[in-house]
């Protein structure tokens, strides 16, 4: 305590702090969306509205009483109903919260479609969105060689796959080593590692995550482009500890392909929460591709393969 | 083929110079033998005149025969001098001081409207002085930043932002040598001594051809060559700091000497409060100090050589020890940056129409962050120690050779030219780590980035030519080139100004310049943080280029007392950079996968300037009306935004009054429009990647808000003393004297001051009303 005190006795001495009116102007609330779609899940929808930057009203997570209009290609999709779900919220609603869901049960997305999604409540401006369905990329020749590298009192397993993107399109991709034990409902992501300089091109360059890879560093789940790689195939290498072997559990390589939305969006969620209120960092802007509200009607679409049974 | 046409476009007019006389030689303080840099000297029947160069030089040839020389420069009393005889001359003429600014003429020849430079801004360092100061200490770039066209970052800030640029856009020369980090104490003051500067003078825009390698302005400083006549002191007690700086001749006339010296002493002055505060257990504080020094000697009437070196650190240090019977831990933490620059130049004089300079420099800048920590403790068997040791470093270093050369080869022109080659060596950023705990250990050096060498060179030649007596022309080119990471970049660059005089000597001015800049600064915050890091362009960034286009009228009224001028201008910048959202200075990565390149930047605007020089009463009232954007592919959706540092509106005035004799009272007041901003408009919940639902914000468009205003007003007051032994002063001075807070940083805190769960916009401000005083001496 007597560092920080050290550190900051100097500034404090000089500086004073009060509270200011900016001057922000009123803004109706926006309905904030949530609908990332995937060809393997049902459809899925979260709409919730937005608060103030101060003050005390805080946003609304999810509402029940939005209008929703979905359409596949032009053709309206029926059916929808609500699910209620338990959550524990984070941010500015630091309690437990029932989140609404806006479900379609049984009926998933298909690759290639288009959907045009609207959305309305009262007081609120009408969000609009529309986006189209990705299809997922096969992970190929992959290869899982055991013990193969031996750092810091611990084996390495080492997997190589390919895959091969899609030309004429800039295509984006997320990585993970999902988990599956018997005592939870979803996937873990397990941390895993990399020498491989293309990967560590991609989080450079394509992306966010770690900038520099190598024995050492942890990639946990790196999101990256194909910015170098764009209609061509290109082999990965990772690694991962040879322990994961023994846990008795499922270990599955996952790739992710994302829509240029939802992979924007989702990346600039994830760096606001990293940066977090350091003040030596610029801030970062929430990418949303609704309109007349905030937030990602987008879509993904997920190749796995069982590394472990 | 080149040179040919070099020569063919520069000098033709010295196949046609006959029949004319060369007067030349140096201007020179009466009392001290200071060479005067911008000394008018006009012959009252040719109607040709010219200025001194920075080192006291003039050459000036015109028809032979009759001749009547005027040398006259503010703050001294003109000389005037006869000369019939039809055939070169040499007139060393030695300037004596007027009685303080007043009663000094200023001779039509060197009113404004005369100039053909625009956009120049020179303020005496006489007149520098009598402004308030902060905390007692007179800071040049604080009061230029009160001029038209150039404002601060924020409060206390002393980096400048010239017509739309950033703090590195400045190529900021002391004694011909580059500065990269010309703040103290977090950018509270500069690393400029008044005491020990002659001349001051900023360039805005119209770029003579012989300055490059930044985009918006050029501040040439130039040291005092030391008194080569007697021995003289000055120096001053202030509450944070105290100076002196002794000068005297080494040989009489000859040879001369000049040292200064300052250093802060707010560490000894917070130590008895840190003790109290930790109980004892702690240690930490801060300080800077400046070392200037420069010595000179005439070697012969046509040789002579300067040496001139300045050291300014800044160190801010913390250190803590806990201590038990079991254990004991000591930590210690550092942050030091500091230049160093040394400048050896020789002055030659081929003849009298040609002059030459010859300078060799090294500059360094380098910041440092170190951290250790210390644990000793016993586990009940042994005692473990463990040390861990880190460093982070950044830097660079320069070593630079020029020549310039001033030829004046007919009444008309004016021609200056020469090549320039500084070899840099980046360090961006490395670390280095140490770890021992008896068992195990390592020390490393991890490099992200690693050092990068270039080399910068260029030629130029200019010339000022006087069609006729209305117009006249500046024109050059300077043709640069940078070479690293196996990458070469070149740039022609021409630069224009041209003046025409109007009925009723207005003078209607114009310039253009074209820019280009191989060095960037890696920014965070407007605060100057030493972090901030210099950088090349590379074979990934590009450099930064900028066109600028300028006009506006100067007029000198009321007997030039009074100098007026309107200038209006349009900037583009390209090859810009900006840290990618939510990256920072720290962090492992390389530079250059933090950096948005490629980016746009438009500036323009109005300056007004009416100022008075001289008299009882001498200041300036400013204006400046401007719009500055940036735009970046990868930033605000592609759209352009406001530049952080867009200021709409800006106005000073600033004012000294000489009461009696030995009393001055001065006072300013500055008004800026608030920095733009990013500031959420809305808060919003979405589900996290780890499952729950988080806050996030809605920053709509970037650097859409505006801080608060800023202003304030500062009083002073100079009460001076003779004394048998010399002359003492009384400076007093109000800072910020009705206390405006005004915002250095806006923050969203999640409690309001009752810890209830409201969120609130607070602001920090540095300094409210500061009144200091100081005592100065000088014999």
């Amino acid at each position: 305590m007597n560092r920080v005190f050290l550190i900051f006795v100097l500034f404090a001495s000089f500086s004073c702090t009060k509270v200011i009116d900016l001057n922000i102007p009123d803004e109706a609330p926006k309905l904030v969306v949530s609908a990332p779609f995937s060809t393997d899940s049902n459809w899925r929808i979260l709409v919730g509205k937005s608060g103030p930057s101060i003050g005390v009203v805080t946003p609304v997570s999810s509402i029940s009483n939005a209008s929703i209009s979905l359409k596949e290609n032009g053709a309206p999709l029926s059916g929808w109903v609500i699910e209620k779900e338990l959550s524990f919220g984070g941010g500015w609603n630091p309690t437990s919260d029932t989140l609404y869901f806006f479900t379609l049960p049984g009926i998933k997305p298909n690759p290639g479609s288009t959907y045009q999604l609207e959305l309305s409540a009262p007081n609120t401006e009408t969000a609009t969105a529309t986006a189209s369905c990705v299809t997922p990329i096969p992970l190929a020749n992959i290869v899982r060689t055991d013990s193969a590298t031996f750092v810091d009192q611990d084996f390495f397993t080492e997997c190589t796959f390919e895959i091969s993107d899609p030309s004429g399109s800039n295509d984006f991709y997320q990585l993970q080593l999902q988990v599956q034990d018997s005592f939870t409902s979803f996937p873990i992501t397990l941390s895993f590692y990399s020498n491989d300089l293309t990967i560590n091109e991609f989080t450079d360059k394509g992306a966010f995550g770690p900038s520099k890879n190598s024995l050492g560093f942890n990639l946990d789940q790196p999101f990256f482009s194909d910015a170098f790689f764009n209609g061509q195939t290109k082999s990965f290498k990772l690694h991962y500890p040879s322990f994961y072997h023994n846990m008795s559990i499922s270990v599955n390589l996952v790739l992710i392909r994302y829509s240029k939305e939802l992979f924007n969006h989702e990346r600039s969620l994830r760096l606001q929460e990293e940066v977090g209120n350091n003040p030596f960092s610029e801030p970062v802007r929430i990418i949303s591709n609704i309109q007349g509200g905030l937030g990602v009607f987008g879509s993904k679409a997920k190749s796995s393969h069982e590394l472990v049974k | 083929m080149n040179k040919f046409f070099l020569l063919f476009c520069f000098f033709p007019f010295a196949l046609f110079a006959q029949q004319k006389m060369t007067l030349s030689g140096y201007v020179t303080d009466q009392k001290s033998g200071e060479r005067l840099p911008f000394v008018s000297v006009f012959d009252t029947v040719s109607k040709k005149g010219i200025y001194t160069n920075n080192f006291g030089f003039y050459s000036l040839t015109i028809p032979a025969g009759k001749a009547v020389l005027k040398v006259s420069c503010i703050g001294y009393k003109s000389e005037i001098r006869s000369f019939s005889a039809g055939k070169n001359e040499v007139w060393n003429v030695e300037l004596g001081v007027g009685e303080t600014l007043s009663g000094v003429d200023i001779t039509a020849d060197a009113a404004i409207e005369q100039r053909t430079q625009m956009s120049t801004i020179d303020i005496p360092v006489a007149q520098i002085k009598k402004i308030p100061a902060f905390m007692g200490e007179v800071d040049v770039i604080k009061v230029l930043q009160l001029t038209p066209g150039v404002h601060s970052g924020g409060e206390g800030s002393t980096g400048m932002y010239v017509r739309g640029g950033g703090p590195d856009q400045n190529l900021i020369l002391l004694d011909g040598v580059p500065l990269y980090n010309v703040s103290h104490l977090f950018g509270f003051f500069s690393v400029f001594n008044a005491d020990a500067l002659k001349s001051v003078q900023l360039t805005k825009g119209g770029y003579p051809a012989r300055y490059g390698g930044r985009l918006s302005s050029v501040l040439d400083i130039q040291m005092k060559e030391g008194n080569n006549k007697e021995f003289h002191g000055e120096g001053s007690i202030g509450l944070v700091s105290s100076k002196l700086t002794l000068e005297g001749p080494i040989l009489r006339n000859k040879a001369s000497y000049i040292v200064s010296a300052r250093r802060t002493y707010i560490d000894v002055l917070a130590a008895p409060i840190i003790a109290i505060a930790t109980q004892g257990e702690g240690t930490g504080g801060y300080y800077f100090y400046d070392l200037n020094a420069k010595v000179n000697w005439e070697i012969s009437p046509k040789d002579r050589i300067y040496l001139s070196t300045y050291n300014g650190d800044d160190k801010f240090y913390a250190s803590s020890k806990t201590r038990s019977f079991q254990y004991e831990e000591q930590f210690k933490f550092g942050l030091a940056w500091g230049n160093s620059m040394s400048a050896v130049r020789w002055n030659h004089q081929f003849s009298p129409k040609l002059f030459s300079n010859v300078t060799a420099t090294y500059s360094r800048y380098r910041y440092e962050v170190s951290a250790n920590s210390f644990t000793k403790r016993f586990n009940g068997q042994r005692v473990i120690t463990e040390e861990f040791d880190l460093r982070y470093f950044s830097g660079i270093r320069d070593f630079a050779a020029k020549i310039d050369f001033d030829y004046a080869p007919n009444p008309d022109h004016s021609v200056k030219f020469g090549l320039n080659s500084i070899h840099h060596r980046f360090t961006p950023d490395a670390i280095t780590q140490k770890y021992s705990d008896g068992v195990t250990q390592f020390d490393t050096t991890l490099s992200p980035s690693a050092p990068i060498n270039g080399v910068e060179s260029f030629v130029y030649a200019e010339d000022e030519w006087k069609v006729n007596s209305k117009l006249n022309v500046s024109y050059g080119l300077h043709f640069s080139t940078f070479f690293v990471n196996e990458k070469w970049y070149h740039s022609l660059q021409p630069r224009v100004s041209m003046r025409y005089l109007l009925p009723q000597n207005i003078a209607w001015k114009a310039s253009y310049a074209k820019m280009q800049q191989y060095i960037h600064l890696l920014s965070n915050s407007g605060i100057s943080l030493p972090t901030d890091l210099w950088l090349p362009a590379t074979d990934k960034v590009a450099p930064m280029m900028s066109n600028q286009w300028a006009t506006g009228f100067a007029k000198g009224l009321k007997n030039n007392e009074f100098e007026l001028s309107l200038e209006g201008y349009y900037k583009t910048m390209s090859n810009l950079i900006e840290y990618k959202e939510g990256e920072s200075f720290l962090g492992s990565s390389d530079w250059q996968n933090k950096v948005e390149t490629g980016g746009k930047g438009w500036s323009y605007g109005s300056e007004l300037f009416l100022q008075k020089k001289t008299g009882k009463l001498s200041g300036w009232v400013g204006y400046t009306l401007s719009w500055t954007w940036r735009q970046f592919e990868n930033l605000n959706d592609g759209l352009k935004y406001p530049y952080r540092y867009d200021r709409r509106h800006d106005m000073s005035v600033v004012a000294s009054y000489e009461l009696r004799k030995n009393l001055t009272v001065s006072f300013t007041w500055v008004y800026g429009t608030g920095n733009a901003m990013s500031f959420p408009r809305n808060s919003f919940n979405l589900p996290g990647q780890w499952g729950g639902v988080n806050g996030y914000y809605d920053y709509g468009q970037r650097n859409s808000f505006r801080m608060p205003p800023y202003h304030r007003m500062d009083l002073g007051m100079n009460k001076t003393k003779k004394r048998k032994w010399g002359e003492e002063t009384i400076n007093i001075s109000i800072y910020n004297a009705y206390s405006r807070l005004n915002p250095y940083f806006i923050y969203i805190s999640n409690f309001d001051r009752w810890g209830n769960p409201t969120r609130t916009v607070n602001q920090v401000s540095l300094f409210p009303i500061i009144p200091s005083i100081s005592y100065g001496f000088k014999f």
